[in-house]
């Protein structure tokens, strides 16, 4: 003897959908990045160029401060050339996207 | 914090190497220098270096803090030609250790030498960091 199949419950119903809101842009886009970050680089190498002046001039700045602002330049623009690769891989990788 | 901290702090390791590499050129120079006896005789600069703590605990390298004299008496020469020989006749050589500033020369030279090889690896690493993307 087969036992009885107890009913199913009712299904309840779906929760209303809540509209879809765009966050307020509260951070810097990544533009205002990219150029917080040239400043950046510009203040790097106005430093290391005013580090050389002194030392070409014979001042009181002494060689390695000189070539660790020089890498400290070097370093930074390196990073932002990164960035820019990625940026623009990015950029073209949508470019190529199948519409 | 600076991206760039140990770069800054080896360059202020190797700020300090060099005050004291000039320290010791200076008392070398002075090695036979003698001064009349009314005024003080030479005395070697010793360099003070002290840590500069950090905000967060890994301290932010060294920084020369002031420039001792050595301690200690002259010694007494005599030699009463000399024309800054005193009413005895002896002349008050410099107080300058030569031995212990040529040990003392090696070992500033080292710790330049140590504080730029800091900043080579340093800037290997960044770029090691660097090539992550590629």
């Amino acid at each position: 003897m087969v036992a009885p199949i107890a009913g199913t419950g009712g299904i309840s119903g779906i929760g209303g959908v809540t509209p879809s809101q765009t966050p307020e842009r509260t951070q810097p886009g990544f533009a205002e990045k990219v150029g917080g970050a040239l400043e950046s680089v510009s203040e790097a190498e106005r430093q290391a160029d005013a580090l050389a002046q002194d030392v070409a001039a014979g001042g009181e700045t002494s060689v390695h401060e000189l070539m660790v602002a020089t890498t400290k330049a070097t370093l930074s623009v390196e990073l932002l050339v990164e960035l820019r690769n990625k940026a623009i891989e990015a950029y073209q990788e949508v470019m190529r996207m199948q519409v | 914090m600076s991206v760039f901290r140990s770069l800054d702090i080896a360059a202020s390791g190797a700020r300090m190497s060099r005050t004291w590499l000039d320290a010791i050129a200076h008392n070398i120079a002075n090695v036979n220098t003698v001064r009349p006896p009314d005024e003080e005789p030479f005395r070697a600069k010793l360099v003070v270096a002290r840590a500069v703590d950090g905000a967060d605990g890994v301290g932010d390298g060294v920084a020369v803090v002031g420039i001792e004299e050595a301690p200690g008496d002259p010694a007494l020469v005599y030699d009463p030609t000399h024309p800054y020989a005193d009413e005895n006749g002896f002349v008050r050589r410099p107080v300058v250790d030569l031995a212990g500033q040529m040990a003392d020369l090696m070992a500033a030279q080292r710790s330049y030498q140590a504080n730029l090889s800091v900043v080579r690896s340093s800037r290997e690493a960044y770029e090691a960091a660097l090539r992550i993307g590629r």
